[in-house]
């Protein structure tokens, strides 16, 4: 039976959302950044996607957006040739860092000391929070701009994506690089899971996993049209991908087999992350709008709420269960 | 006597901008829209009976009933 799902509509976006990014559990919950190309990222409680506020200060189209594991400090990466880093308590811009171009990535650490950021200018750079003044460790070697940066390997070494369809693997204290995979074509996406030092890119119509220490493919799996991101659940039984058909795919991962689809978006979806607890999935548009989807549909988890045939009435009774997000009073 | 009138007009305005301001300070605000939304369905719901957009309306005060066509005796 073919599943239905409402999914939790986060409108305030008015250009293509292009980048999310879950915090941690916190003691209030988990937190949702996106990222926009109207310049204003937005910082959103992750399970209801209440909108906490807006990080304002941005000039150009912001790339890329995250937030720290307890959700205290927020980064972004713009097309104003600068990344920011933003008190995600108060909205203040704490730091703004110059870069020579569009700045396409950015990453804290795990102890958020330390910021990785990449962009058009083909360079990785490493700076100190505790120092930010000082100039930052840069990583040359990717020969076209650099669409991804990420800390692998317990902050000791860096994957980086770029347009020269490479992804290399670098070591953070040499700062050499250590390995590299080369596509026919260009990666649209990359997630890196560290239970587990698992690699999630995607280029073309293809899903694939690999080991991110190693780089040895895991596995590939290919989806019915091509796919923009893609995201690993936490426990690792599933995995989701949306791209340019508009549609969020669900797959189970030791079987590769596709479990559902969804549809939704008005767009291309940019971005799809599973949050931090694995209950639900948030995808970016290029409708402007991040949707919010049951990874178990039918249960009752943050406004979702499963509502029985019988406390419809006259609904379809050939539907087993209608989930409407049903707002708790 | 015109400047005691446009400073009694002033006074005026500036009790109505207080009457306004204490008017918006004592509004309840909710800060998640989650909640604001079910706030906004359940007074929808409490008041359906008197919401013609739910229960419709007489078609004899309906002002935008189907014309039927007009017979010339």
């Amino acid at each position: 039976m073919a599943m239905r799902q409402t999914p939790l509509t986060c409108s305030g976006h008015t250009r293509p959302v292009v980048d999310l990014a879950f915090s941690g559990i916190t003691p209030y919950g988990y937190f949702l950044i996106s990222a926009c190309k109207d310049g204003k990222p937005m910082l959103r409680q992750g399970d209801t996607g209440d909108w906490i506020g807006t990080f304002l200060g941005h000039k150009g189209a912001v790339w890329g957006a995250t937030l720290n594991t307890d959700a205290t400090k927020a980064a972004t990466a713009a097309a104003d040739f600068t990344a920011k880093v933003w008190d995600a308590v108060s909205g203040d811009e704490v730091l703004t860092l110059a870069h020579k171009h569009i700045v396409k990535t950015v990453t804290f650490t795990q102890d958020s000391n330390c910021l990785l950021t990449a962009g058009n200018d083909k360079l990785l750079r490493i700076y100190d929070l505790s120092n930010p003044e000082a100039a930052p460790l840069e990583i040359a070697g990717h020969t076209s701009a650099i669409k991804k940066a990420l800390w692998c390997n317990n902050d000791k070494q860096i994957l980086s994506a770029a347009d020269d369809k490479t992804i290399r693997l670098w070591d953070r204290s040499s700062m050499e690089e250590v390995k590299t995979l080369t596509f026919d074509t260009s990666v649209s996406s990359m997630e890196y899971v560290a239970d587990g030092e698992i690699l999630v890119i995607t280029y073309g119509k293809t899903i694939a996993f690999y080991n991110a220490l190693s780089l040895d493919l895991i596995k590939t799996v290919e989806a019915p049209a091509p796919i923009n991101s893609a995201s690993l659940h936490p426990e690792k039984d599933f995995f989701v991908a949306g791209g340019e058909d508009f549609k969020l795919y669900k797959f189970d991962y030791s079987t590769k087999e596709e479990l559902e689809s969804y549809k939704g978006h008005f767009g291309p979806v940019h971005c799809v992350r599973f949050s931090p607890d694995g209950e639900l999935y948030a995808s970016g548009s290029e409708d402007g709008t991040l949707r919010l989807w049951q990874t178990a549909v039918g249960k009752t988890y943050g406004l979702w709420k499963c509502v029985l045939p019988e406390d419809l009435g006259a609904e379809n009774s050939e539907q087993m269960y209608t989930l409407a997000p049903e707002i708790k009073a | 006597m015109s400047g005691k009138v446009c400073s009694s007009n002033s006074v005026i305005q500036a009790q109505k901008l207080v009457d306004q301001l204490q008017l918006e300070a004592s509004m309840e605000r909710i800060k998640q829209i989650s909640l604001t939304a079910a706030d906004l369905v359940r007074y929808c719901q409490d008041h359906r009976r008197s919401d013609p957009l739910l229960t419709g309306i007489a078609a004899s005060s309906n002002p935008f009933k189907d014309k039927k066509t007009c017979v010339l005796l």
